[in-house]
């Protein structure tokens, strides 16, 4: 029955995409592709700022070098994009693997400035090395998967249709290694740092090690978004890789979705990137709006919208054994 | 019998500020060892200089005959020495049971047989096991601590003031339960304790620490009520 339960949302969500896709209308599609993009980059931070406690700031420039490695691994070498879904979250892993152990020496505020830092020099890069990001300007001319598979299986990367199952089951795949490391041991030590580093090490972790695993895969992943941008919509320029459009956007995902949870970043991604899209927000009023919900969720939902079930049978709960003792004085 | 433990001439502290100077202790294999001492003497530095937490400035330490001073803490947990700091040390944002599983991660193949092994040392925490660890009382957070510590298999399990601040009922069950840890033949026990009827009641041998340094080692039966003794703890 538990286990049934726990089926659930993995089947609305695979009923949610197969409706999507059946609407056959391009925007929608377009727009699901995007929020299972936030989906993916939320789930990869939780690692290190859900599980792990840091305050990753920087989640843009590993975004950013996935896209732009995509960019360069299509437009100038003809790569397919598989070679860039393989060769750059080796490289954001790779490049984490080498800063990590020296960021991690910091914590709490200095971590998030350390980070912010790193996105801010990937800004600089993507806007001035015109050479090799088009600076400004950008990059054009991404070119998507073509055919993949055989007969009436095959898809077509290059239709939107294509891009998105090729996305979705991208999407699908991280959200089941992101279950399964729920509930392993790395996770629970990740858990432990967060609760209390020293103490974790007294249980004999080196929990730099682990630290700097967490802040890999969170780059991984997010340079695996990256692949999937670049990708989608083909064309790259240094904005959306900015802090506000990239790290500020996919740390408010997952906090408003709930940190450390499962469900958090996808729940998070639906409301805060599906629906500003499908109302069609002004970029200024869509931030402004972010700010009010992350300000709600926080006071009425500390641990975020994936705890929303919790509270509420905890409150029912309480309400009822309330009501069960005043009968109790009353009789 | 052998030594467990031989710390010979240790000397540590936090940047300028020394507080262990020379210290030397043997403790035997399967013995239960109290240090005790007035506040500030060093016994909780003591602990964390052996657990590899704070390193020491000279001096060694041997664990079987091995210089373990420069070990990390991670070696030596792995090796069987395993500290519980004082006041209560539970991981707030885990569950009981995820703070014991913490715990056992040295030996993978034996936890479940380790957690069965505490909860029959605490059948309080068997009752609590999916709470969050911070729901916990006082007495049952200390439990929790020693539980996890028991949950590395330990040679030498080290305790920092088990007994600090909780009810005099809830000492009682501490002293339960550490009575029944130190009948175990595999175990070396080593506590700091300002409760001198649970030292006496449980501890073979006693070292007073004073400012740093050993100020008079002996059994416990002859050391408490001792002269020395009274003069440093009243």
């Amino acid at each position: 029955m538990h286990r049934l339960i726990a089926l659930l949302p993995w089947l609305a969500l695979v009923a949610a995409m197969a409706a999507v896709l059946a609407t056959g209308n391009g925007y929608y599609v377009t727009v699901a592709m995007l929020m299972m993009l936030w989906a993916i980059l939320a789930l990869g931070l939780n690692f290190i700022l859900g599980y792990a406690g840091y305050f990753h700031l920087g989640l843009g420039a590993f975004y950013g070098l996935g896209a732009y490695g995509a960019a360069a691994l299509s437009v100038s070498y003809q790569m397919p994009m598989f070679v860039a879904l393989l060769v750059m979250p080796a490289a954001g892993a790779l490049i984490s693997v080498v800063i990590g152990p020296l960021m991690l020496r910091t914590r709490d505020l200095h971590f998030a400035v350390a980070t912010l830092a790193l996105g801010m020099i990937v800004s600089d890069v993507t806007n001035n090395w015109v050479a090799a990001t088009g600076g400004p300007m950008g990059m054009g001319g991404i070119t998507r998967p073509g055919e993949i598979g055989i007969g009436p299986l095959a898809i077509d990367g290059a239709t939107t249709s294509g891009m998105f199952l090729i996305t979705a089951a991208i999407f699908l795949a991280l959200m089941i290694v992101a279950a399964i490391a729920r509930r392993s041991d790395f996770v629970l030590i990740l858990r432990g740092i967060k609760s209390d580093d020293m103490m974790t090490r007294s249980l004999g972790f080196s929990t730099t090690r682990y630290k700097v695993a967490a802040f890999a895969i969170s780059g991984a992943i997010a340079s695996i978004g990256g692949v999937l941008y670049a990708h989608i919509v083909q064309y790259i320029s240094p904005e959306p890789f900015t802090f506000f459009a990239a790290s500020f956007q996919a740390f408010v995902v997952l906090a408003v979705g709930g940190l450390g949870s499962l469900w958090g970043p996808v729940l998070g991604s639906v409301l805060l990137t599906g629906l500003p899209e499908v109302l069609e927000m002004d970029p200024h009023v869509k931030l402004l709006v972010y700010g009010a919900v992350l300000l709600i969720v926080t006071i009425v939902l500390p641990r975020g919208l994936a705890s929303m079930g919790q509270v509420l049978s905890a409150r029912a709960r309480a309400r009822a054994s309330a009501n069960a003792k005043i009968k109790e004085h009353q009789t | 019998m052998a030594d467990a433990l031989r710390i010979d001439n240790l000397s540590a502290g936090y940047g300028h500020a020394t507080v262990l100077r020379g210290v030397t202790i043997a403790i035997e294999a399967q013995s239960t060892v109290a240090i005790v001492g007035p506040n500030g003497a060093g016994k909780s530095t003591l602990l964390k200089v052996i657990s590899g937490l704070v390193r020491p400035t000279a001096g060694d330490i041997r664990f079987r005959d091995e210089d373990m001073s420069r070990w990390p803490s991670e070696k030596v947990v792995a090796s069987g020495i395993v500290h519980v700091p004082e006041g209560r040390q539970v991981f707030p944002g885990l569950s009981v049971a995820e703070n014991l599983w913490l715990g056992g991660y040295s030996h993978p193949e034996r936890r479940q047989e380790l957690l069965e092994d505490v909860l029959t040392l605490f059948p309080r925490l068997k009752e609590r096991l999916s709470q969050a660890a911070d729901s916990l009382s006082g007495g049952e957070q200390q439990m929790l601590a020693i539980g996890r510590g028991l949950m590395a298999a330990p040679a030498v399990l080290m305790l920092d003031e088990p007994t600090l601040g909780l009810a005099p009922v809830i000492i009682d069950q501490m002293t339960e339960a550490l009575m029944a840890l130190r009948a175990r033949s595999s175990l070396s026990l080593i506590v700091v304790e300002q409760n001198l009827q649970l030292t006496r009641a449980l501890c073979d041998a006693a070292h007073i620490l004073v400012d740093g340094r050993i100020a008079a080692s002996g059994a416990t039966e002859e050391l408490v009520g001792s002269d020395v003794m009274k003069i440093y703890l009243g």
